[in-house]
Order: C-alpha cells, then sequence, then structure tokens
C-alpha cells in the first residue's frame, strides 16, 4: 500500500469499518510509516469524540453498587493463603517444628490480616453508601432549588404588569393541538404549555416564535413528550415592543434563525 | 484553553486512578466509576436502546477495566478513549447478540493501532472540542452523518451501510472519510 493509499484508508480504519484485506495492508504500512501513525493518532480522537458527541445521561444510582460488587466478589477478601501441608509430620524432626512453627505464625498473620481486610472493606462499603446519601441528597436540592426557581419565575410573569397572554390553536397539521403562552414583555420571560402535539419525524423539533411587528423572535426548541404535552419557561431577548402573535414552528433538529418549517400553533398574544 | 488543561488535568488523574487499580485498590475503581460511569453508560445505551442491555455493558467494561488496569498503554488512548472504545465493542456484541444479525456487522475488534511514539501520550479531548464536534457532526448533513453513526453506532461494514442505505459502496467510503476528515481537522486546529 503506498501512503497515499494510506492516508484514504486512515479515517476508515479508525473508525473500524476496513475489510481484512485492506486492514493488514494498512497495518503493514503503518508498521514503518511514523507520519500515518500520527494521522491515525488524530483519526483514533476524532473516534473518541463520535462515542462522547451523545447527550449524556445519568445511570440508575444502584448500578453503582452492583459494578463495584461485581468486581469485589472476585477480588475475595476472604481467600486465606496457603500455610504448607502436614506431610511428613509422621517424621518430625526439629527442622520440622521450627517450620510448623514459622506455619503457625503465618497463619495467625493471615488471619489476622485477612479480619483487617474484611473490615477494610466493610468500611469502604459504608463509605460509598455514605457518598451515595449524599449525592442523592444534593441532586434533591439541585431540583428542589431549581423548582423553586421556576415558581418564582412562574409568579413574576403571571403578576407583572404587562402580562401578555396567548392562546393558540392547532394548524392542518396538528388541528387538535392547543397551547398557552404567557409573557411578561418587560423582562422577555415566557411560559408555554401545549398539548395535542403530532410527535416528531426523526431530525425535527418544534420551535416557538413570539412575532413583533414582522420579526419573528426564537423562543427555542422543544421536543414534547410521548402524550404530546410539553410545558417549559423560556427566556428571550429584550423586545422592542409586545409580540402580536405567538407561533410554534417545525424545524430542523437544533432550530432555525427564521421559520422555514410549516405552522403547527398560532395564536394573537393580547394583554 | 483553560477547558483543554482542564481536560489534560483530568487526564492524569485517570492515569493515576488506573495505576492504583492496577495495584489491586478498589476504591481506585470506585473514583473511576464515578468520573466515567455517565460517559460509558450514555454511549451502551445510544448502542443498545435499553437499560438492561446498557447496565449489563457497564458491569462488563468496569469489569474489564479493573482486570487490564496493568496493560492500559497511555500512546495508544486516553483512560476515555479506553473506556469508550471497550463500551463500544462490549455494547456491539450485545447488539449482535440481541438482533442475531451476525452477517454485514464488524468484528469487534477494534484497530489493534501501534502508540505513535514510544512514551508519547494521547492528547485529550476537552469539553469544549466535544461540544464543537458535535456541533460540526450537526452540520455535517444527513447523507455525510448517516453512513458515521451507522459504523460507529451500530458496527456495520463500509458494505452493509452501502446496502443498508441504497447507495454505492464507492460512494458511502468517500462520504466517511470527507466527513472523519473535516471533524479531524476541527480536532487538529484545536491542538495548533
Amino acid at each position: 500500500m503506498t501512503h497515499e493509499e494510506a492516508r484514504d484508508v486512515l479515517p476508515l480504519y479508525a473508525l473500524g469499518v476496513t475489510d481484512t484485506a485492506e486492514r493488514a495492508q494498512l497495518e503493514e504500512h503503518l508498521r514503518g510509516c511514523l507520519p500515518c501513525q500520527q494521522v491515525l493518532a488524530l483519526e483514533s480522537r476524532t473516534v473518541d469524540g463520535l462515542g462522547r458527541s451523545v447527550d449524556q445521561v445519568r445511570p440508575r444510582p444502584e448500578l453503582r453498587r452492583r459494578v463495584l460488587g461485581n468486581v469485589r466478589s472476585f477480588v475475595d477478601p476472604d481467600a486465606i493463603p496457603d500455610a504448607g501441608t502436614s506431610a511428613g509430620a509422621s517424621r518430625a524432626t526439629p527442622w520440622f517444628w521450627a517450620v510448623a512453627a514459622a506455619a503457625v505464625v503465618a497463619l495467625v498473620t493471615s488471619i489476622g490480616l485477612v479480619s483487617a481486610r474484611r473490615e477494610l472493606a466493610e468500611v469502604q462499603a459504608e463509605l460509598e453508601t455514605s457518598q451515595q446519601r449524599v449525592a442523592q441528597a444534593e441532586e434533591r436540592a439541585v431540583r428542589a432549588a431549581s423548582e423553586a426557581t421556576s415558581q418564582r419565575r412562574v409568579v413574576t410573569v403571571l403578576t407583572s404588569t404587562d402580562l401578555i397572554q396567548a392562546t393558540l390553536n392547532g394548524e392542518a397539521p396538528a388541528a387538535s393541538a392547543r397551547a398557552r403562552a404567557f409573557l411578561s414583555a418587560s423582562t422577555g420571560t415566557l411560559i408555554f404549555t401545549a398539548y395535542g402535539l403530532p410527535a416528531l419525524p426523526a431530525g425535527r423539533v418544534y420551535q416557538l416564535w413570539a412575532i413583533v411587528g414582522t420579526t419573528p423572535v426564537s423562543a427555542g426548541v422543544f421536543t414534547p413528550d410521548a402524550d404530546g404535552r410539553s410545558q417549559f419557561i423560556a427566556q428571550l431577548p429584550a423586545l422592542d415592543a409586545p409580540p402580536a402573535t405567538i407561533a410554534v414552528t417545525l424545524e430542523p433538529a437544533g432550530g432555525v434563525p427564521k421559520p422555514t418549517g410549516p405552522m403547527y400553533l398560532v395564536g394573537a398574544a393580547s394583554n | 484553553m483553560t477547558n483543554t488543561v482542564d481536560a489534560q488535568a483530568a487526564a492524569a488523574e485517570d492515569r493515576r486512578v488506573l495505576r492504583r487499580m492496577a495495584r489491586g485498590e478498589t476504591t481506585a475503581l470506585a473514583e473511576l466509576y464515578d468520573a466515567h460511569a455517565r460517559g460509558v453508560y450514555t454511549l451502551a445505551l445510544r448502542i443498545v436502546s435499553n437499560v438492561s442491555d446498557a447496565e449489563d455493558v457497564v458491569q462488563e467494561v468496569f469489569t474489564q477495566a479493573w482486570r487490564q488496569a496493568s496493560r492500559y498503554d497511555v500512546g495508544r488512548a486516553t483512560v476515555t478513549g479506553w473506556l469508550l472504545m471497550m463500551t463500544r465493542a462490549r455494547a456491539i456484541d450485545h447488539l449482535r447478540a440481541r438482533t442475531a444479525r451476525p452477517d454485514g456487522v464488524i468484528g469487534t475488534a477494534l484497530p489493534d493501532m501501534p502508540s505513535p511514539e514510544p512514551g508519547q501520550e494521547t492528547a485529550a479531548l476537552s469539553n469544549e472540542t466535544v461540544t464543537r464536534l458535535r456541533n460540526a457532526l450537526g452540520e455535517l448533513g444527513e447523507s455525510f452523518r448517516r453512513p458515521i453513526e451507522l459504523a460507529y453506532f451500530e458496527g456495520l461494514t463500509q458494505t452493509a451501510i452501502a446496502e443498508r442505505l441504497g447507495e454505492p459502496l464507492g460512494t458511502v467510503k468517500s462520504r466517511m472519510r470527507t466527513a472523519l476528515t473535516r471533524l479531524r481537522a476541527l480536532l487538529y486546529d484545536e491542538g495548533r
């Protein structure tokens, strides 16, 4: 395989999709080519990145105990080292008794060590349990603080003197969908709740818009739950004037700066 | 920059943890788990698409990490990369076992790449780089992104990908190469 051919195959090799013959030829080339090895290191970093490019999901806390417990089960802290055999005891000699005495000392020491290791394992298990409880408590505290903040924001919007409301009705693609929006024009905080939205096609999201004059201002993208419901608080940039219309369109994942897709919900905003 | 420095510091800590694991310290395994369980679980779940199998994969990966800690080669991958490589291999094994689709799925032994230079460490990806990579993936366009996803997350060979997409093999290879090269350029720029 030539150098140029190798450079062509390297990205596919790092991804693990080369066929057997191609792989063998490339590996032969790699053994003698430091520059290609360096390119491969970069390709491999890219592939590493693919594995980390997925939205992170937290595993269940119970999994930690299961994984660590599994490893501990074969580390086996209770194994008692072999302290020797008693073969030849019937022909006891002074050196035999010396060895036997040493074996007894070794056995007693081993038992002491085993006991200490068992205690250590118990302390470690207790420590892990405590750490898990602290982590769960921290998680609950963060969630509670977040919920309290959300509630404060809802109250602030609903009691604001410049409250604007809109009832959104479903357009043709989502005739039975409905939504409500509450917006404090001065702070740009918008509370939105919708139901009856159709499931999203692959690679698409819903995008919420506040239309000021003829200018749509994005209030973010969202994905409804399995029942077609969605509820969230959005923060809009400062608006030049109160919006006259609130609308929802179907857009590519990640959202767009200006609406491009079909309108699913729309409603006039009023004081 | 700080982000990159943080990533290198975290990678150095990972290597220390692995050395402790190689000495038989189970507390080090707990630290490795706390640092990486989320990433391992996320990738496993993305590939196998169900919680039970994903949890099995996590258990297998950390057990394998414990057993092979002394064989970890700093020149071949970061600890994160090493764990994700094992995760992908184990998860694709599960996928293959479940879907009984032996044809067209690659063997999960990943490239046995040589170290770039003796003693050279593989650079860690910063969170910022991963975010840029994710954005770049999103911008690639379906026709370039999909073959890479089928290869990485489903373990398909290039021939199987071409069949799945109904595209000529040459086109699929060319798109995968272009996409990966574009992503690599992004990472390479960061390293400059």
